[in-house]
């Protein structure tokens, strides 16, 4: 008798924590866990392999509505060529972003190389949110 | 209750009245002017004011009316955000860029009666003309999007960066919102990597944020919606101009900085950002702060 309720009780206590682990997958599963930084540097790679498809997924939910994919890959890549930009070589990515509730700041470095052979380095910053797939870059940032 | 304590009262009642009447008196009389159209000088062009109007107040709201016109055929026309790029100004110096344009022009077919006008921000960014009206029929509008360099002008380019513009055009009623960028490069002067030196800067700034509570202000606020790419931008700018010939600490900087990202007068001398005499030494003009006014809020 006292070895079924203590099956009963195990039993329920197990039910109890497998809702727990559901639960806590339901709430996050749609998140990727990346961190700021870790999306940031794979916007900034994306950019710099000229991928603008790719970073369209990186963009907040806000950002996606106020331009469609094709659009936006056709324009950055059309800034590039416009630009006269040849290549892009990331410098720095700062390691430690500025983060504020669901809001986040991620300075970087890159180095632009020109037509004409000129390089300029440009200081810049990602503005992100976190959303519930994750953290996500605004765009346009300003 | 006492004769003379009825007489008080009656008379406050009576002031009241008359308060009130002055109130809806003086209401109507300004609201007046605004039920009747505006003169008409040139109605192919510009019909919300008349030119001398328009002149002295360039920023007032467009006439919306549109019983004037036929409709409007939109055909591919979708509300939301595109991208102009304006191309690329190497060195921030310099009023001709050899290597690309930096005017754009962006043309409209209209089809029907289409009434718009074209806001943009910020100072740097021009767009001529921005009023247009087309009664009817068919019509091809040709705006020139240009950038003005002038800092003397107030057109505020940050160096070393993507500058953001926004151009708004408002037709018949739709919006459709431009996003601009202009590459500028680093100031002629900002030689080698000076990367560790930017990004220690930048810190500075953070700091002197984050001791007020004020962090979410290098995100971004209203006035600054990415505060901290603004922060690097007046970074370099001070770097390259040789930290204004060498006139203002790397501390005064930065408490400049934070105190304009967070609209804050941090250093308790009634002055929000930069003063004066920083702009007389090398800071930008257009970066001039102001006086500290009744309360001071983070936006």
């Amino acid at each position: 008798m006292i070895i079924r309720q203590l099956l009963k009780k195990s039993s329920q206590k197990l039910h109890f924590a497998v809702c727990l682990v559901v639960l806590a997958w339901m709430l996050t599963g749609c998140s990727d866990n990346l961190l700021p930084l870790n999306v940031a540097t794979k916007y900034l790679q994306n950019e710099a392999a000229g991928s603008f498809s790719d970073n369209y997924d990186l963009l907040t939910a806000d950002s996606q509505l106020k331009i469609g994919r094709t659009e936006y890959a056709t324009r950055l890549n059309q800034a590039r060529q416009d630009g006269g930009i040849v290549s892009i070589n990331i410098k720095t990515v700062e390691n430690n972003p500025t983060t504020v509730g669901n809001r986040a700041s991620v300075p970087y470095q890159l180095e632009v190389t020109l037509q004409s052979g000129q390089k300029i380095s440009i200081f810049e910053s990602l503005v992100m949110l976190h959303q519930e797939n994750g953290w996500r870059i605004v765009w346009p940032p300003q | 209750m006492p004769l003379h304590k009825l007489f008080y009262l009656k008379t406050w009642l009576l002031a009241l009245s008359l308060a009130m009447l002055l109130l809806v008196a003086s209401s109507n009389a300004s609201a007046a002017p605004l039920s009747t159209p505006p003169a008409q000088t040139s109605p192919e062009t510009a019909d919300y004011m008349s030119l001398s109007l328009r002149l002295l107040f360039p920023s007032l709201p467009a006439n919306l009316e549109l019983s004037d016109i036929t409709d409007p055929a939109f055909t591919n026309f979708t509300s939301g955000t595109d991208y102009l790029p304006l191309g690329t100004l190497s060195n921030p110096d310099t009023t001709q860029d050899g290597v690309q344009p930096i005017t754009k022009t962006l043309s409209f077919n209209f089809k029907g009666g289409v009434r718009g006008r074209v806001f943009s921000s910020p100072a740097w960014l021009s767009v001529i003309p921005n009023y247009f009206a087309n009664r009817n029929g068919k019509g091809q509008l040709d705006s020139i999007v240009s950038v003005r360099q002038d800092a003397a002008k107030g057109a505020g380019l940050l160096p070393a960066q993507r500058n953001w513009g926004q151009l708004r055009i408002v037709l018949n009623g739709f919006v459709l919102d431009y996003a601009t960028t202009v590459l500028v490069g680093p100031p002629k002067n900002f030689v080698g990597d000076k990367g560790a030196k930017v990004f220690a800067l930048y810190h500075q700034i953070l700091g002197q944020l984050d001791q007020r509570g004020d962090l979410g202000a290098a995100i971004g606020t209203l006035a600054h919606p990415n505060g901290s790419q603004f922060a690097l931008g007046l970074v370099t700018d001070y770097l390259g101009e040789n930290e204004y010939n060498q006139r203002l600490s790397e501390a005064d900087f930065a408490n400049r900085v934070a105190e304009v990202l967070s609209d804050k007068d941090y250093g308790g001398d009634g002055w929000v950002g930069f003063t004066k005499d920083d702009v007389l030494i090398g800071a930008p003009g257009w970066a001039l702060g102001h006086a500290k006014t009744g309360g001071d809020s983070a936006r």
